[in-house]
């Protein structure tokens, strides 16, 4: 009998162990205040794990790298538990204003902080919580090379470029010339379109009393969508999504010899455009200033320790961070500190010795803020897809423009 | 159960109510010894299927209020088209790679499994090789391949003075792009599975066969295939499965955007884009996406079913 009793004795125990392996909540035995920071690793510094240890030595911060952490951060909120201390993330800030509840308020932090105004205010709810600060930015550029422009008889210093193509009519003078030699100023209409709806603070939605009202059929959708569909179907566009290998190949082969892009596409361009080093260098976008945003650090109210999680937060949202995360890996600071920074806005090799920091980051100040809705995502994803398809078929865009309208009129 | 209980002789005043609970609890270490399995099951198995039918009626965006909607979300299932489109999407799909790869596996098991064959772990290993690889490094090496403007399958076709196809941009085009990955990629695995049915075929059979004076066309009708019936039952089934759950090749080869006109968005495709994917084209709805699994699972309970009526049909002609 005994044997049987220690082998269920065991079983018992066993069992206990698997499922006392799904809750994992361990606490600090010594009493060091110990954070969780949940971020992907390509929105931090390289070596973020040192920074951190060095910037707060009497705590243990743990750095986990989530490839996909608004889906983790969603899963865990809707749990309420296993969620971190901290989080960088990126995505559709609205879409979390509706758990407000689960986050601190940086309202302090967002006073102390010198980011752009209205990169701050994307993170500040209706109800007036700042849930978030910013950590990188995405002003948007015109990135083009020199020896191109100089072909075509255009002018090639920046501000020279900016002046002579400053509409989008302009601009399709400049893709129609361009075209014609067998090379492109395009890469993607879609991302023409997003731009010329960021230049207009437009998202699709407008606020009045604190709603979110349906906005998707505005004459500022209609013109970039029609007029941008007809970039591409005219043929001036190479029809590469950024980040997929059509686009590399596409900047090997010299297709691509300027588009329209966020000042994030700076890593993809310097090694897919390796070889054109010296010739690539950035003005404003044509139509005037356009950005969006692009991740944001925000604290946990389900912390144990909320002031040493806001402290955390604020170091992240802060110059020194940024500074290190645009050196290494070209992360966009939002910190007007590292703008002003005579280490950082230095002569760029790859862009003929341009300090490119120094016109994004006038962009950046003169963007509008654009106001996102809960669902602004969603339309703005149907749009990109619509421009997709658009650009291989013979379908009239206004009219997909107008059943875009009838699918999305209830968000 | 009921037998064992009598061994202890209860008094005559004890309901058998009470006489199942004693016996229950005399049991106990026995039930406690079993208890892991079912703890685990209750916990990863049954409640979250308890937790589907509650959520297939409800509308939830995952963060927000839970609102209760009844069976609006099957009607939603069946009126709004979607689902019907990305049923159509995969049994098309499924036609073009699925069917012809099992096919094609099984008569290449035939000729791998030939006697006078040398080298056979060599081909195995290189057919086997595409299942062990990462898919989204095989989705990325399929979009160079088969890119419009940009593709080695479209250079090599102009080079020899054929027009380009476009592939990534036409409906039948990228259904076809995801059929050929598909194909490529569980070939290997299925040739493994029949190798492995047809070398449990005793030699002799084959011997007699051909002092019979069989060709090898009849022996593959009237051995092989008969002899393996039980493996071709089990590729059938699990193929069907694995079939209709085409997810990722279609995913990642269109970017998440799912082809033009959504010609390849799957039905587990329609059901993670509800979840709340990374290129949000829809409202995330989570109550829509458990009444989207339940389709998916209806349907392959059907073919389960029709499957095993198939194979049963086709055993019961041949004994």
């Amino acid at each position: 009998m005994r044997l049987p009793r220690m082998l269920a004795a065991g079983a018992a125990i066993a069992t206990v162990g698997a499922l006392a392996g799904c809750g994992g909540d361990d606490q600090a035995s010594d009493g060091q205040v110990e954070l969780t920071l949940w971020a992907r690793s390509n929105s931090v510094p390289d070596d973020v794990q040192q920074l951190l240890d060095e910037q707060f030595p009497d705590y243990e911060i743990t750095f986990q790298d989530i490839p996909d952490i608004e889906d983790k951060l969603r899963a865990a909120l809707r749990s309420k538990s296993g969620l971190p201390d901290v989080v960088v993330m990126g995505g559709s800030l609205p879409s979390f204003f509706s758990v407000s509840d689960q986050f601190l308020d940086l309202a302090d932090e967002a006073a102390a902080s010198d980011a752009v105004d209205w990169t701050l205010d994307l993170g500040l709810t209706p109800d007036g919580k700042q849930l978030t600060l910013p950590t990188d930015i995405g002003p948007w550029g015109f990135f083009y090379r020199a020896d191109a422009l100089e072909a075509l008889g255009y002018p090639t210093e920046p501000e020279a470029v900016a002046a002579e193509i400053d509409s989008w009519e302009a601009y399709r003078e400049l893709a129609e010339a361009t075209a014609a030699t067998g090379q492109y100023v395009c890469d993607h209409a879609g991302q023409v379109y997003q731009a010329r709806l960021a230049q207009q603070g437009y998202a699709y939605f407008e606020q009045q009393d604190g709603e979110a009202v349906n906005a998707v059929d505005s004459p500022i959708s209609h013109d970039a969508f029609v007029e941008s569909a007809a970039l591409a179907q005219d043929g001036l566009c190479t029809n590469t999504e950024p980040y997929t290998p059509e686009w590399n190949a596409a900047m090997t082969q010299e297709d691509i010899v300027a588009f329209v892009g966020p000042a994030w596409e700076d890593g993809l361009l310097q090694s897919a455009g390796e070889q054109q080093s010296g010739a690539w260098r950035v003005t404003t976008v044509p139509g005037g200033p356009a950005a969006t945003g692009g991740s944001y650090v925000a604290a946990l109210a389900a912390s144990d320790h909320p002031d040493e999680a806001r402290e955390l937060a604020a170091f992240i949202g802060g110059a020194e961070f940024q500074k290190a995360g645009y050196l290494d890996k070209g992360l966009f600071p939002a910190s007007t500190g590292v703008h002003a920074d005579p280490e950082v806005a230095t002569p760029q090799d790859f862009y003929g010795g341009q300090d490119t920091l120094g016109v994004l980051a006038q962009t950046a100040a003169e963007a509008p803020l654009v106001y996102q809705g809960p669902n602004s995502g969603t339309v703005a994803a149907q749009f990109f897809v619509a421009l997709n398809d658009l650009a291989s078929s013979d379908e009239d865009p206004a009219e997909v423009y107008e059943s875009l309208l009838a699918a999305t009129a209830e968000l | 159960m009921t037998q064992t209980a009598t061994t202890r002789r209860p008094g005559k005043t004890t309901t058998p109510q009470l006489r199942k609970r004693r016996s229950l609890l005399r049991y106990w270490r026995e039930y406690l010894a079993i208890s892991p399995f079912f703890i685990l099951f209750a916990a990863f198995g049954l409640f979250p299927l308890l937790f589907a039918v509650y959520l297939s009626m409800v509308s939830w965006d995952g963060l927000g209020d839970i609102e209760w909607v009844g069976p609006d979300q099957f009607v939603r299932l069946f009126s709004s088209g979607e689902f019907t489109h990305a049923l159509g999407n995969t049994v098309i799909i499924f036609l073009t790679a699925q069917v012809p790869v099992i096919l094609a596996s099984l008569g290449a098991a035939a000729l791998l499994s030939s006697p006078k064959l040398r080298a056979r772990g060599l081909y195995q290993t290189m057919f086997f090789l595409p299942q062990v690889t990462s898919i989204v490094a095989v989705a990325i090496v399929f979009q160079s391949l088969f890119s419009n403007e940009y593709g080695i399958i479209n250079a090599i076709l102009e080079g020899v003075g054929l027009s380009s196809v476009p592939w990534m941009t036409t409906e039948w085009g990228v259904r076809l792009v995801v059929s050929i990955m598909i194909f490529w990629r569980s070939f290997g695995y299925f040739v493994v599975i029949f190798l492995a049915g047809i070398s449990s075929i005793p030699p002799t059979l084959y011997e007699a066969a051909r002092l019979d004076g069989a060709g090898s066309w009849r022996i593959l009708r009237s051995i092989t295939i008969p002899m393996i019936l039980p493996t071709v039952a089990f590729v059938a089934v699990t193929g069907t499965i694995s079939g209709f759950q085409i997810f990722t090749e279609p995913q990642v080869l269109t970017n998440g955007l799912g082809g033009p006109n959504d010609s390849v968005v799957t039905m587990m495709f329609l059901q993670v884009r509800y979840m709340g994917a990374t290129l949000q084209t829809v409202p995330t709805d989570l109550g829509f996406a458990t009444a989207i699994g339940w389709g998916i699972f209806v349907v392959l309970i059907l073919l389960a079913v029709l499957n095993a009526r198939v194979i049963a049909k086709r055993r019961k002609e041949l004994s």
